[in-house]
């Protein structure tokens, strides 16, 4: 430093005056004049829109259903004003035994009830959508990695907890003359050739092994069955029947950060019965047709008249009256939400369905629990697959009638079986979710003696809605640059990286065609989407050609579609 | 001498330092923001805001009573309307007012077989922001066809048949048209949560609108012909955003149809909302 040294005035020489001393300091200015122009900025109407665009998370949905049934299960029962409205199924046989055989009409079904006057129940227009099914909107929120799972194979029940994996079942094969060992899984196991297995089940002490080849030779095996390479395993371990569950490894040296999670997708509901507006679409038809028959009065019970109908191919319209605020809502990877569902639970109120047990009438399960025929699983006395969703009920002439109670917002309930990758940041659906209803065996027989495990009809709840899409490629930063590091990201302890996918911009769409345009107007955006809704008979949509394990048969697609 | 009596003594050799704090206001501080805000500002009175014209859906609100036959409390939704046309009698006599169309001069064919100048006739209701006609807005229209409403008996040369009558039982399904308002969404464009509704009916037949009033002039003392317009024509129509509904309310105070002194009283739910056919003075 400069040797700059401050004397006092008064020891300057003998006698000096004290005086006050300034140090005089300059500051340099530097100023810039702004030119004009300089911020004159030209107004982009496009830009402008597009800002508020991306801005915007204020959503109003707009679900179109088209509702596929096939109301095939004929029954009889002894209450009146339903005898006197079946769709009478071999009516000369009911004159001769005085019972009556018949379908339930379509309005049972369908998901507008009209006014039918059958004197079971004061009829009011205002829930003429709201009688048999129930809509709401929700959207995963939490992932529940201790529910207890069952799988029913040759007759035993396989059970297990969500985050145990996918469970298999072994078979050993020869593949082009290797020996390999066969795990058939009961769901899309997701792996690809080279990706490694955590298996739960042990060789030598070693559960890790590398995936060699996919399938057995029936078509779309490969989605359910993996094989390891055998090198001459002995011992039990990989005997065939042996049952355990694998969880995916994508990278045997970084096992911790690189092994899927498997869980139950928990949904919140975020709206109440009344504020999804349920119209059908005009004239609107699926390509299915409806059937009638005319009943001609000397063939039936109360010698009226009339048409009955078995089936409606009707299109529904399903609007929420009030906006949907997404801001701060976060999914169950607490990211923000990017997809909403349309939840159409049955509620039944006529009475025909849901006969209760501990109060539930409502069973749930999993696309695996769907067999050919109906397994323990779906029967009544099977708490496990109860749903949370309590019945209520009232009596008639001296017969119960149970149904349903609706979802109000803030209410939970399951979804989908799910893999999560972290390292890969992917959700991937293993097993669809699946609700069943089954009569009321009280009210309506449908077996000849009663059953706590009688035939029914499975449906899909929850139909997904796009609303954001996540990138197709991973993002990594840098811990220096957490700045720009968005709040859902994870951290690779490995890689002392972040992790990522960033969130496409709205009106963006990939060379994957991934991305959504939605309308944006009003300062909202408009999603819409085409739900198709089935009620799904029992056993028509499955077989067990493959080694014991069930697997749902797909409809094909080519390699032009 | 006025100083601090601060000394700065010398310490062998060690140097010695004087922090003197000078005050910094750093006067591009926020310029940018400033400038985005100006910017956003500027945008926004070149090109508006964006506003919000999505139209919401309301119904008539529920009705809860008390029902004598269940013993329980019940609800219902329809909003039934009733609409009177003028027969050429007198004045005087409120038989001269019927709920047919045709008092109005359509035949029982014509409205059996549903005939053009039949069919093309429709109820139109307006509804106003105030009742005063010089200043009054008309904001929605709801059109009611013909096509709709209840029946009765006729007789169609000899022969017994249904034809349809001025008085609709309007609902959430069945008949429809005209149960719902269609009104806008947000308030922050027109904050209105008060209509006040008046009638018409369009005569296809004879070609003219026919306005309709609350009360038979019948009902009225004295002069048939003079009467407050503010009262008479209308009915009121209250919006209620938070549970996307409306109700409407009778607002002629000779109206007693709806109770004794029946002002405010709600209308269309147990009682109709009584239109009749307005006659003017030859």
């Amino acid at each position: 430093m400069n040797k700059y040294t401050i004397i006092p005035s008064g020891l300057r020489y003998k006698s000096a005056p004290a005086v006050d001393q300034e140090i005089s300091l300059s500051l340099e200015q530097q100023s810039q004049q702004i030119t004009e122009y300089d911020r004159s900025q030209s107004i982009s109407l496009a830009q402008i829109y597009d800002d508020e665009r991306q801005l915007n998370n204020i959503f109003r949905p707009t679900f179109k259903v088209n509702y596929f049934y096939a109301n095939t299960y004929t029954g009889t029962t002894n209450y009146t004003p339903f005898v006197n409205t079946l769709y009478y199924a071999d009516q000369i046989a009911s004159m001769d035994n005085k019972i009556w055989k018949g379908f339930p009409q379509y309005y049972e079904f369908d998901f507008y009830r009209p006014d039918v006057s059958d004197q079971h129940i004061t009829y009011r227009a205002k829930s003429a959508y709201t009688y048999n099914w129930t809509y709401y909107v929700s959207y995963p929120h939490k992932n529940n990695y201790d529910k207890q799972l069952s799988y029913t194979l040759n007759g035993t029940s396989l059970t297990w907890y969500a985050n145990q994996g996918i469970p298999f079942y072994i078979k050993n094969n020869v593949q082009n003359g290797n020996n390999v060992i066969s795990f058939q899984c009961i769901s899309p196991h997701g792996l690809s050739v080279g990706e490694y297995v955590e298996l739960s089940i042990n060789y030598n002490n070693i559960k890790l092994f590398q995936v060699y080849s996919l399938g057995n030779d029936n078509f779309g095996s490969d989605v359910y069955i993996f094989n390891l390479f055998n090198v001459g395993y002995s011992g039990a371990t990989f005997a065939n029947n042996v049952t355990g569950t694998f969880k995916r490894v994508t990278n045997p040296d970084n096992i911790l950060e690189t092994t899927s999670k498997y869980y139950v997708r928990e949904h919140k509901i975020i709206t109440n019965l009344e504020d999804c507006i349920m119209t059908k679409n005009a004239f609107e038809k699926n390509v299915f047709p409806e059937e009638r028959q005319f009943e001609f009065s000397s063939i039936t019970p109360n010698r009226v008249s009339r048409v009955s109908q078995k089936t409606s191919s009707n299109s529904y319209n399903i609007t929420v009256n009030y906006d949907l605020n997404l801001n701060d809502v976060i999914d169950n990877q607490k990211r923000p939400v990017s997809e909403l569902f349309l939840t159409i639970i049955n509620k039944g109120y006529t009475g025909y369905f849901n006969k209760p047990n501990n109060g539930i009438g409502l069973k749930q399960g999993w696309e695996f629990n769907l067999t050919s025929t109906a397994n323990y699983w779906w029967d009544g006395t099977n708490l496990k697959s109860n749903t949370n969703i309590k019945t209520s009920a009232y009596t008639l002439s001296s017969k119960t009638f149970y149904y349903n109670q609706n979802l109000m917002s803030g209410d939970t309930m399951d979804g989908d079986f799910c893999e999560w990758n972290d390292y890969d940041q992917t959700e991937r659906v293993v097993a669809p979710y699946y609700q069943k209803i089954k009569y009321n065996q009280d009210v309506f027989q449908i077996t000849s003696t009663g059953d706590t495990n009688a035939p029914g009809f499975y449906y899909e709840p929850h139909t997904s809605m796009t609303v954001r899409v996540f990138s197709d490629y991973i993002e990594t930063g840098d811990i220096q640059f957490v700045d720009n590091v968005p709040a859902y990201s994870y951290f690779s302890n490995s890689d002392q990286q972040f992790r990522w996918r960033d969130i496409y911009s709205y009106g963006f769409i990939d060379n994957l065609d991934r991305g959504v345009d939605y309308p944006f107007l009003n300062r909202a955006q408009y999603p819409f989407k085409e739900v198709q809704f089935r009620l799904i008979p029992e056993g028509i949509n499955y077989n067990s050609a493959l080694l014991g394990v069930s697997y749902p048969v797909k409809p094909l697609i080519d390699g032009c579609e | 001498m006025d100083v601090n009596k601060i000394q700065i003594r010398q310490e062998g050799f060690v140097d010695r330092e004087i922090t003197i704090p000078v005050q910094l206001t750093w006067d591009y501080l926020g310029l940018d923001q400033s400038i985005e805000e100006y910017e956003a500002n500027i945008i926004e009175q070149v090109v508006g805001i964006g506003g919000d014209f999505e139209v919401d859906r309301f119904p008539n609100a529920p009705y809860t009573f008390f029902n004598t036959a269940t013993n329980r409390y019940d609800e219902i939704t329809d909003l039934q309307y009733e609409f009177n046309f003028y027969s050429g009698g007198s004045l005087s006599a409120s038989t001269s007012w019927g709920c047919n169309y045709q008092m109005e001069g359509f035949t029982t064919d014509e409205i059996y077989y549903y005939t053009n100048n039949f069919s093309n006739s429709f109820f139109k209701l307006d509804f106003y922001d105030n009742v005063d006609e010089k200043r009054q807005k008309n904001y929605i229209t709801i059109i009611i066809p013909t096509q709709q409403g209840l029946t009765m008996d006729a007789l169609m040369q000899r022969t017994p048949v249904k034809i349809k009558k001025p008085y609709f039982v309007l609902d959430y399904v069945g008949d429809k048209e005209g149960f719902f308002v269609y009104w806008l969404k947000k308030r922050n464009f027109l904050d209105i949560d008060t209509f006040f509704m008046a009638a018409k009916f369009y005569d296809a037949k004879k070609g003219y609108f026919v306005k309709m009033m609350n009360i038979p002039q019948s009902s009225l003392l004295g002069d048939k012909y003079t009467f407050d317009n503010t009262k008479c024509f209308y009915y009121r129509v209250k919006l209620d955003y938070e549970k996307h509904n409306y109700q409407v309310f009778n607002m002629n105070p000779y109206q007693n149809a709806y109770s004794q002194n029946g002002l405010n009283q709600r209308a269309g739910v147990t009682v109709p909302i009584k239109w009749y056919e307005y006659v003017n003075p030859k």
